[in-house]
């Protein structure tokens, strides 16, 4: 697959990634992984099986004991930019500021003057909508509020890399296929290279163009999956048989890894 | 599609229900006339009872001369402002609680007078430790100007030796909490030294300082010190992980981490210290002031129990009591101020 991608973004490359968190639980193993610039990838997996830490090794905020991280060409091992956002899904707005002040305070990290950051903030607030929000604080705010918000926050920076860790698990239906649209909006127009950790099939299968299927303990890449279905996702319906077709297959695969991981935790006595 | 409709229809319904019905805070229900007339009346029936055991009781014992009656008037105008604010609570109906805390201040002082008069009157209790009430105010109208000045004295060596001692406290809190070395090499310092009483230090203080003035700004510098170092560096200990990564991965650096993330998430932990701070530099204050520094409430009492005259030691410490109100209410507006998102709705 050929994607005409601007040239300011990088490509995430990962190899031979080992991580394993004391004393002795290996999280990742001999992990190697290729995304391409202006790509959506999404990892699913059972729980526990390492999506998040290889997230936050990208980020830059876990280390890794053996291999390999690249993007664009910068070598990652703890350190952090603003080039690579995370969406998390606690969402993780500060609560002291407003959501405004939130938005701005991503600006202002990656740079720009305080009163350029918060013009730009603001503009973001009223393309989103959000106006009516602007100067309410976190805890004045509803769940799905608050992670339109967050992504707000690391769309506005625009990033080259968006790291999305189960970001919208947490939402009620409404927004979360709001805040899913919005995302594939985002990408479908900056190209921007998307990294998508999620526990759900339906939302990995809809949203991304490879589903890189994870087991666990250790948590290795069982597969990647190529998800052939145009690129205008909000086309697509959500109970199309091609889409239906590829949740099952992907499926099917996390449920024989979800029994393993259950038989080892028994032979291990968990 | 019937999946698709139903989906529309529950979006539908949930943008319906969507602006949150708030309940406004001050729907509080407002205190009834009939608890105002009970509170109104009772403290008008307690503060005329304190002007007739007053005037009517006979003074027993032999007395050479009369002393000046203060308590007669200070009851009339008690009497005064019970009755216009028990007007003033039928015309401004939503100050009825404010009111109604004035009546429950009235009421418990009122009721302490009585006793407190009928065994003076009956000459139970003696002069000069246990004085008249009527004493004890006129401290208040004779010896306003050596009081006004004993205040200003205090405050001045109380706010410089806080002020000092607080900064102090925030910047090595925060030097504490946020370098692994410092807190390394100093944490055990600081821990042994920290928790000796500031009046052990009176000794060195005396013979360090050039005078008991910058002694006793260093004693209560010291006490205020403590607290807030220890609260400060715990509350830059504690910033949740998970917010400090957030702000790295929107590019943050450490100067902006340590601005804008760890000092904005440590300051409810900092105004625990600097409330906690507060009331030992107000005893520290008064033992300083105790020790040798010439002016001040402190020295005001030794200076009052000197001659004898207790009712100038009590009418002192009631001030004392007011001024702390004062001091504590005027970090809490800052406070409020500063963590205004704590509160949620509540902003100023």
């Amino acid at each position: 697959m050929t994607i005409a991608h601007k040239s300011t973004t990088g490509g995430l490359s990962v190899r031979n990634l080992h991580k394993t968190y004391p004393p002795d639980i290996v999280a990742l193993k001999n992990v190697s992984l290729e995304l391409e610039a202006g790509t959506f990838t999404a990892i699913i997996g059972p729980s526990g099986c390492g999506k998040t830490t290889l997230l936050k090794i990208a980020a830059g905020i876990e280390s890794y004991q053996h291999g390999e991280v690249f993007f664009a060409g910068e070598r990652i091992a703890g350190n952090t930019s603003w080039k690579r956002s995370v969406i998390y899904q606690d969402v993780r707005l500060f609560p002291w500021l407003t959501a405004q002040a939130n938005v701005a305070f991503a600006l202002e990290s990656k740079g720009l003057p305080k009163a350029e950051a918060r013009k730009q903030a603001a503009d973001w607030i009223k393309r989103q909508g959000l106006e009516a929000h602007a100067d309410a604080y976190p805890a004045e705010l509803s769940g799905g509020m608050r992670q339109k918000i967050g992504v707000c926050r690391v769309l506005a920076n625009e990033p080259e890399l968006i790291l999305c860790d189960e970001p919208f698990s947490a939402l009620d239906w409404t927004a979360r296929e709001s805040l899913q649209l919005e995302l594939l909006h985002y990408w479908y127009d900056q190209r921007k290279t998307v990294l998508f950790v999620t526990h759900n099939v339906e939302e990995a299968v809809y949203m991304a163009q490879r589903v890189v299927l994870m087991s666990a303990r250790p948590g290795v890449i069982k597969e990647i999956v190529d998800v052939p279905l145009p690129e205008e996702r909000w086309d697509v319906r959500r109970e199309s048989p091609e889409l239906l077709e590829v949740a099952r297959y992907v499926n099917n695969h996390i449920a024989d890894e979800v029994r393993k991981a259950k038989e080892a935790e028994l032979e291990v006595g968990y | 599609m019937a999946l698709e409709e139903l989906r529309t229809a529950i979006s539908a319904v949930d943008r319906a229900a969507a602006p949150p019905t708030t309940v406004p805070l001050d729907a509080i229900p407002l205190p009834s006339d009939r608890i105002i007339n009970l509170r109104a009346g009772p403290t008008v029936i307690i503060w005329l009872t304190v002007l007739a055991v007053h005037n009517l009781i006979p003074q027993a014992g032999a007395t050479f001369k009369v002393p000046a009656d203060y308590l007669s008037p200070a009851a009339l105008l008690v009497l005064g402002i019970a009755l216009a604010t028990w007007g003033f609570a039928y015309i401004a109906k939503g100050r009825r609680e404010n009111v109604l805390a004035i009546y429950r201040v009235l009421i418990v002082l009122g009721i302490v007078l009585i006793p407190w008069e009928v065994a003076e009157r009956l000459a139970w209790i003696k002069p000069p430790f246990f004085p008249t009430a009527s004493k004890v105010i006129g401290v208040y109208i004779e010896d306003y100007p050596t009081l006004l000045l004993s205040i200003a004295y205090s405050m001045r060596l109380m706010i410089i030796g806080y002020v000092i001692g607080s900064t102090v406290g925030i910047f090595s809190g925060l030097a504490l909490g946020w370098s692994k070395h410092v807190s390394n090499w100093a944490q055990f310092w600081m821990r042994l030294i920290g928790p000796i009483p500031a009046t052990a230090w009176i000794p060195l203080a005396i013979v360090i300082f050039p005078n008991t003035f910058s002694a006793g700004i260093f004693l209560i510098a010291f006490a205020s010190w403590f607290p807030v170092m220890m609260l400060t560096s715990s509350g830059v200990a504690g910033v949740p992980k998970a917010l400090l990564e957030a702000a790295q991965t929107l590019g943050a650096d450490n100067k902006r981490l340590l601005l804008h993330v760890v000092i904005p998430a440590a300051l409810p932990n900092v105004f625990v210290g600097l409330f906690m701070s507060l009331g030992t530099a107000f005893a520290i204050l008064v033992v300083a002031e105790m020790m040798g520094v010439k002016a001040g409430l402190g020295w005001y009492i030794t200076w009052a129990q000197g001659w004898s005259e207790y009712h100038k030691v009590y009418a002192s410490m009631l001030v004392l009591g007011a001024l702390f109100i004062i001091v504590v209410s005027g970090v809490f507006k800052v406070r409020d101020r500063l963590l205004s998102w704590q509160k949620g709705i509540i902003r100023w």
